[in-house]
């Protein structure tokens, strides 16, 4: 899908859902807030979303979706999200719990899976268990061999949608033996399947997403035929492992719909309100506090829009893009969004103010980015596992293998560009050391400085520095390479549970981001609406990273940050989502008079 | 991924005096410094001379540092002909040059070729106005003397800091006389020196930045082989305030 057909598609749906501080509207922040409060499963939202289509972009077409392209589903989602965290996650958790049927079911299961959903039908995804958390192969739930089928036994636990949802796709032992081979994957409809073996377990009370299902399910001899299995026995881990890549590269939407929210209303604070003779956004430590926040979410953005591609443009490397953007973007984001409640002050601790209510919920919600699907420690093991061939290829590849990944990143981050036909299949579990990111970015520094060079003043002078900011963070690599080998020599054996390699694996995902954000620029520069391309807004991405490292360094003054602020304004007040795509939002036709109470 | 083409830039380090102290704590304090940089901080008589001259010790060894990858306690410095401090050993060819007034300290560093920098407040006291009007060359006279009087005492800053971070680059410091050498702009918006004391074509080699870090303060930097846009400026802020990182 083009570019303007997705922007088209999600001002379609931007304008079916309406302003959200409309109480009138499908999606108000009263009702969502409403639902939060009361412990409210959304029906309402879910089925109206459902009718619009929504859940169809992420399903394949081949079987009666809608799907080409991943991105789109995802972007759809964030207007959701940007309403409703609740909803999102309803919504998103039926659509992952289909892909195991996508990678392994037969295309009747698929076919058959896809109707019920567009008929109204809701799945959930039963992996987790709760006494082995994120240790998948000690999972207990089984199924034993029976005529025509299998017998289920066993509790899955903490499941989103486990109760409301007809359907669970379960991840169940079928080897004698305990190891990887020894797991399978079924499909349990509730309905099917005698009463008595069966039993929901009680809806969880949250922190955040307080309307959200959050259940499990305990089986006892629950019998599935035989066509309930999806793909062969003994697949179940490798297809579980899969489908939670799509679920690591996808979830962070909701930390950015969030941070999209809660800096949306942060602004009609500081834009309306006066102290001192100025509005706030003019006060330059506010000013500053706006425009890095606004600089995160691009930097999560730009993040994203690679790893969501690569999902189609490099499927074989997506154990590196889903961890790397798993791990960074919910954490980046939780400290941009306590950055902005300094800057909104005491109203975001209110949960009922008329207009800024919304904002404690998403400060909630946001978090469940970092937990569900591999925690932050998982994702950053499994970048961990092979940190040593991510940086021997970021550093030494020779030079075909760049020019490759050079080729590729144009597509990665070439927001314009034809993807590949999503084939989940083709996804790996290990990437052998490539991270096309890292291996395009020395092709992209050359075609940030050219493009600099095009530039005149100030915007060239940016650029430049931009690039050798961005330059010096990349050319850690080395660095990182001999802390990792000094570590690997002093540790010997517990080199790969270490600490230390958690740190190196975590200083890997900034320069996998530097290396996003100088790609997204040069690569789609020329298709991106005014008032982006901003030299002055790639420099304190940029920056933003850097303090990651270099905690008490700035590298913009305050006429970046001037320039960073005219650009952020000029998308809040044309209503533009806060990122590269920029959609165009549900016009704003509630009065803004709650926001100066 | 260096690419060998890039040109040396010329890195501007600024170092507000507010936060010396947060910046102090997290390299240790005096822990940097040599016996007589101790025996001298001591020396100074006000918190705030202290804090400047600690803050610059400092900061020059963080600059160096950054710019070498040498630990930042690995640096000791001699004195140059007419006194300008120099690192040594030297192996990376780095220059540096401090400067500091009330509110800021700055440190600008180089590879292989000269630099100096001056920092001041802005607008001039009127003072001073009258003082370096005296002092300046006949050109630089008329230049203020034209110049609108509400602008005259910024100007007269402007001149003042760019004069001192031209000689400090030249390393002559302040023995020779303000006058003997005199600062145009370009028509073009370049800043130029014209010193007849240096050989045919010695003065195009200079490159002069001027910049207001702040309402309060002028800075300039003087750069032997410089370029536009070569001024790599760090602001550094108080640690203790800025979040610090999770990595
Ligand atoms: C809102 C929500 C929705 C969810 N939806 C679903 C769903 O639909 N389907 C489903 O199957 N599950 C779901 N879950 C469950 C969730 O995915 C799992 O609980 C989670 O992935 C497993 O991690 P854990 O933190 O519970 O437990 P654990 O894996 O036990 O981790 C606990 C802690 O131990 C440490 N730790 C774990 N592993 C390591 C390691 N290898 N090295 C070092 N430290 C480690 C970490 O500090 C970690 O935080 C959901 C959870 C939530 C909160």
């Amino acid at each position: 899908m083009s570019k303007a057909d997705l922007t088209a598609l999600a001002a379609q749906l931007e304008e079916y859902l309406g302003d959200p501080h409309d109480a009138g509207s499908r999606m108000s922040f009263t009702r969502v807030l409403d639902h939060d409060e009361h412990e409210e499963y959304p029906y309402a939202f879910v089925s109206q979303l459902r009718r619009w289509g929504v859940h169809e972009y992420s399903l394949p077409a081949e079987q009666g979706g809608r799907a080409g392209n991943v991105e789109t589903g995802f972007n759809l989602m964030r207007l959701v999200g940007r309403r409703d965290a609740t909803t999102a996650t309803a919504l998103v958790i039926t659509n992952l719990s289909f892909m195991p049927l996508w990678i392994a079911g037969s295309d009747e299961q698929k076919r058959s899976a896809v109707e019920d959903m567009k008929r109204g039908g809701g799945l959930s995804w039963g992996l987790s268990e709760r006494d082995h958390g994120s240790d998948l192969l000690a999972n207990e739930m089984v199924a034993e061999k029976t005529d025509g089928g299998y017998l289920l036994t066993g509790e899955k636990w903490l499941i989103g949608n486990a109760t409301v949802a007809d359907t669970m796709v379960v991840f169940a032992r079928t080897g004698k033996r305990n190891g990887p081979a020894a797991y399978s994957i079924f499909i349990v409809d509730k309905r099917q399947i005698p009463a008595i073996t069966a039993e929901e377990l009680p809806v969880e009370k949250l922190h955040g997403l307080r309307a959200l299902d959050l259940s499990g399910l305990r089986l006892k001899g629950a019998f599935v035929p035989d066509s309930a299995r999806v793909g062969a026995e003994g697949q179940g881990l490798e297809i579980a492992l899969k489908s939670t890549q799509l679920a690591r590269t996808v979830i962070s939407s909701l930390a950015m719909s969030a941070v999209d929210t809660g800096l949306r209303l942060t602004l009609d604070f500081t834009e309306g309100r006066v102290l001192l003779g100025t509005a706030v956004s003019d006060v330059p430590y506010s000013r500053r506090q706006l425009t890095e926040a606004f600089a995160d979410l691009m930097v999560a953005d730009a993040v994203s829009l690679g790893a969501v591609r690569s999902l189609q443009a490099a499927p074989e490397q997506l154990s590196v893009w889903s961890s790397v953007v798993k791990y960074l973007l919910p954490t980046l984001l939780e400290k941009t969004m306590s950055q902005l409640n300094m800057v909104l002050g005491a109203r975001f601790f209110l949960r009922d103010h008329p207009h800024y209510g919304p904002y404690q919920k998403m400060l909630r919600d946001l978090l469940v980015a970092n937990i569900a699907d591999g925690n932050t420690v998982v994702n950053l093991r499994n970048l961990g596992q092979q940190l040593d061939g991510l940086l021997a290829s970021a550093g030494g590849a020779a030079p075909a293998v760049r020019e490759a990944a050079a080729e590729r990143a144009a597509t990665l981050f070439g927001m314009d560009r034809e993807l590949p036909v999503y084939e989940p299949w083709k996804q790996e579990l290990f990437s052998r050391g490539q991270d096309d990111a890292m291996l395009a970015a020395p092709d992209g520094l050359s075609r940030l400085r050219a493009l600099a060079e095009e530039a005149k003043g100030t915007e060239r002078d940016r650029l430049l520095r931009a690039a050798d900011e961005a330059e010096e963070l990349l050319d850690r690599v080395g660095p990182l390479t001999d802390r990792a080998a000094e570590l690997k020599a002093e540790l010997g054996r517990e080199y790969a549970q270490s600490a230390e390699l958690f740190e190196l694996s975590k200083e890997y995902c900034l320069l996998h981001a530097t290396a996003a954000c100088v790609l997204t620029y040069v690569h789609s520069h020329g298709v991106l609406d005014d008032p982006l391309p901003s030299g002055a807004l790639l420099l304190l991405q940029i920056e933003r990273l850097r303090r990651h490292l270099y905690p008490h360094e700035s590298v913009t003054d305050p006429s970046v940050i001037d320039e960073v602020m005219r650009v952020l304004r000029h998308l809040h007040r044309e209503n533009r989502l806060f990122s590269h795509w920029q959609f165009p939002l549900a016009e704003r036709v509630a009065d803004l008079t709650a926001a100066r109470l | 991924m260096t690419s060998p083409t890039r040109p040396d830039p010329t890195s501007l380090w600024l170092l507000p005096e507010q936060a010396v102290d947060g910046f102090a704590a997290a390299l240790g304090g005096t822990r940097l410094l040599t016996a007589d940089e101790r025996a001298r901080l001591e020396r100074r008589l006000t918190p705030g001379a202290r804090r400047r001259y600690l803050g610059a010790r400092l900061l020059c060894r963080y600059a160096l540092s950054a710019r070498t990858g040498r630990p930042p306690d690995r640096w000791r410095f001699r004195l140059g002909e007419h006194g300008r401090p120099e690192p040594e050993p030297d192996e990376e060819g780095v220059r540096f040059n401090l400067s500091h007034t009330e509110g800021l300290i700055a440190c600008v560093v180089t590879q292989g070729r000269g630099c100096g920098v001056d920092v001041g407040p802005t607008p001039s006291t009127a003072e001073l106005v009258t003082h370096l009007g005296r002092r300046l060359a006949p050109a630089e006279r008329a230049e203020l003397a034209a110049t609108a009087s509400g602008a005259r005492a910024a100007r007269a800053s402007e001149l003042w800091v760019l004069k001192e971070a031209y000689l400090k680059a030249r390393g002559t410091g302040l023995c020779r006389s303000l006058g003997g050498f005199s600062f145009l702009t370009t028509a073009v918006g370049r800043i130029a020196v014209h010193d007849p004391e240096q050989p045919a074509g010695a003065d195009a080699r200079w490159w002069f930045d001027l910049l207001h870090p702040g309402p309060q303060h002028v800075l300039a930097v003087a750069t032997e082989d410089g370029r536009p846009g070569a001024l790599r400026r760090t602001d550094l802020s108080d640690l203790s305030l800025s979040d610090i990182s999770y990595v």
